[in-house]
């Protein structure tokens, strides 16, 4: 029984190690094109994405965009 | 009518069940995984909420989400192509977990649970609003919601008339008072989103002397808006929360080794200073628009109930309802309630006025399990229960108390709950030492009964069902109960009446007899860093490997002392 557990988590590590390796090694490309030239060219164009800049207002509440919709709206993930 | 309401993926799962609009079972992941704070799929949850109810996956009608995930994702996106090349780590450690599971909801409700039908998904504040409107006692309120960060929405005010509900205004990521709390939490060396009440709690042994520095982190209108000055953080890109800034600002992060001193006691006290400000403006500003008396506050900020505590005194707010789970873990109940009564357009709503959705366990059950693991105990009738728990509790005794269903949310209130003498002064320390092992600045809470609650504390409501309003203990009581009055010389109370849960009631009554002082500290049924107790088995393992010295469990009672071969000790097992 100790040597199957000893097993498992070892198996539990290796393949731990495995997944982590693929996924950063498929995640680089990802990031670094697909992300990377999104955010390049919307810099050039000066598009942010979030809104990190110091400002002054008198309010920074925002009006919820979110209405009561009909039940198909509630279907979609978005 | 079935629908089911989940929640999971960031912190607490759970999953609730509404039969014909009124909610049969609820409970949260991690109760049933022993993993605190459970963040998976909450397959556990949804099987006991169908087996509570008797039906299969295929009698449900409709099954709501607590979030659009899409939504979520868009915003993950923009953090990464906002701080791109910065923000690699992060897109690798979050990357994966989207592609298998978040974004993938409607196949994993099929291939976990084997659910085909309508997945309903409501947007996360909508979620937590409704949470605490639908569900509380008011045909119409003035509605706050206040977390880390949903979707895109940080913090939410509006209005709930009927069986509509409306979020006029929003503050949206990257400013969030739920996440400035949560980075002071892991600047003081504790864990986020785990440990910000524990901040709370120290809050009261500092003086708000970094107030003014963290003004220049936060820009707080009159109308409680807010913008946080992104430069003194990390978490739109990293996997921390502080940014250098913030460590050269304030001082190097706590680490493990060093004790809490002043200068973190004094920086909880600033933070908390800068939430209640929050809150009271938004509040005030929401009045002012609304003119309805009656609050509804939802959200993981919604749990702090030293701000909860203070409503009444700093706005014009008189009734105010607050979900037991006002955190993520809540907003099951939110998504299922909104499905039945605003898009089903069903008018009857559910007043959840008892926390009791989890599961229980028969005497037959219990007996069998003690039976079957050869463990000594005695039964007591029904009338000795509370008179024999009383007595031992007069006697210094440390009582674990397991009975009927377990609570839906972060509190025990009295059916998986820790209970001791609130009169004596070593029981914080006699507490700490047998079982809890916290840390010395936390207070333990009271339990009162309704009728009484007036004569022992300065408070403006009849009662306070769930733990989530702090009140100043009247002056001249402090010294009586002193393990449960915090240094301030408040205490998070809990009030209880007959009709909510009559055993807990008569057991507290009866202490009263013996004592004069009809209240006890009731505290957790959890070893530290596990969840609440959920089964038999949770609650016996807890008792032997900590220092409670009885377990009443159901009309069984057992004594640690008789059954030591089943001794351990959890705290070589403790997590933070």
């Amino acid at each position: 029984m100790r040597i199957l557990k000893a097993l498992k988590k070892l198996h539990k590590v290796v393949t731990g190690t495995i997944i982590n390796i693929v996924n950063f090694i498929l995640l680089l490309p990802v990031y670094f094109i697909g992300v990377g030239i999104t955010s390049i060219i919307a810099k050039l164009f000066k598009k942010g994405f979030l809104n990190l800049k110091k400002e002054n207002k008198k309010s920074y509440w925002t009006n919820n965009e979110v209405k009561k919709g009909e039940i198909e709206d509630y279907y979609r993930q978005f | 009518m079935y629908i089911l309401g989940v929640s999971c993926f960031y912190h607490d799962s759970s999953a609730v069940l509404l039969k014909d609009g009124k909610i049969i079972a609820g409970a949260e992941e991690e109760r049933f995984t022993r993993k605190k704070h459970d963040a998976g799929f909450p397959i556990n949850a949804i099987k006991y909420c169908l087996k509570e109810a008797g039906i299969t996956v295929k009698e449900l009608d409709y099954v709501g989400f607590y979030e659009k995930p899409f939504l979520k994702f868009e915003r993950l996106l923009s953090q990464h192509l906002e701080m791109f090349p910065f923000s690699y780590w992060s897109f690798y450690k979050s990357i994966p977990s989207w592609i298998n599971e978040k974004l993938r909801i409607p196949h994993l409700m099929k291939k976990k649970l084997g659910y085909k039908g309508d997945i309903l998904f409501i947007p996360h504040h909508l979620a937590h609003a409704a949470s605490s409107y639908l569900v509380s006692n008011f045909n119409e309120a003035t509605i706050m919601t206040i977390d880390g960060v949903g979707e895109w929405a940080t913090t939410t005010y509006g209005y709930g008339k009927g069986n509509e509900i409306k979020l006029e205004k929003e503050i949206i990521f990257p400013d969030s008072v739920g996440l400035l709390y949560s980075t002071v939490t892991a600047w003081i060396g504790m864990s986020v989103n785990n440990s910000e009440y524990k901040v709370m709690g120290l809050a009261p042994y500092g003086k708000p002397t970094y107030y003014d520095k963290l003004k220049k982190v936060i820009d707080i209108k009159e109308d409680g808006s807010y913008k946080m000055d992104m430069s003194y953080f990390d978490y739109h890109y990293k996997l921390k929360m502080p940014s250098k800034k913030f460590i050269e600002e304030f001082g190097s992060i706590r680490t493990q080794k060093e004790e809490v001193n002043q200068k973190h006691k004094d920086m909880a006290a600033s933070v908390q200073k800068i939430t209640e400000e929050i809150y009271f403006k938004i509040l005030n500003n929401a009045y002012k628009k609304y003119k309805c008396k009656n609050l509804c506050v939802a959200g993981g900020v919604g749990l702090n109930s030293v701000a909860n505590g203070k409503i009444t005194k700093n706005t014009p707010f008189k009734n105010i309802y607050i979900q037991p789970a006002s955190s993520d873990s809540g907003t099951s109940i939110g998504v299922a309630c909104y499905i039945y009564n605003v898009i089903l357009g069903n008018k009857e709503r559910f007043y959840m006025d008892n926390a009791y959705l989890g599961p229980s366990y028969s005497y037959e059950e219990i007996k069998k399990f003690l039976d079957d693991n050869e463990i000594k105990y005695k039964i007591l009738k029904e009338e000795e229960i509370a008179k024999k728990t009383a007595k031992l509790i007069r006697d210094e005794n440390v009582i674990g108390w397991f009975q009927g269903r377990m609570e839906w949310g972060p509190r025990a209130l009295g059916n998986r709950s820790i209970l001791s003498d609130a009169t004596n002064p070593k029981m914080k320390d006699i507490l700490n030492l047998k079982v809890k092992h916290r840390e010395n600045f936390r207070p333990f809470a009271p339990v009162i009964s309704k009728e009484d609650v007036h004569e022992w504390f300065d408070i403006d409501q009849d009662e306070e069902l769930f733990m989530l309003f702090v009140y100043p203990v009247k002056k001249d009581k402090r010294k009586i109960i002193p393990s449960v009055t915090h240094v301030d010389g408040s205490g998070r109370l809990q009030t209880i009446s007959k009709e909510q849960n009559e055993r807990y009631y008569r057991l507290i009554k009866e202490f009263g007899k013996l004592s004069g002082i009809p209240i006890l500290i009731n505290t957790s049924f959890n070893i530290r860093g596990e969840p609440i107790v959920c089964t038999p088995y949770d609650a016996y393992k807890c008792m032997m490997g900590t220092g409670i010295d009885y377990l009443v469990m159901g009309n069984c009672i057992i004594k640690r002392e008789d059954n030591l071969q089943d001794a351990w000790d959890s705290e070589k097992y403790a997590k933070d």
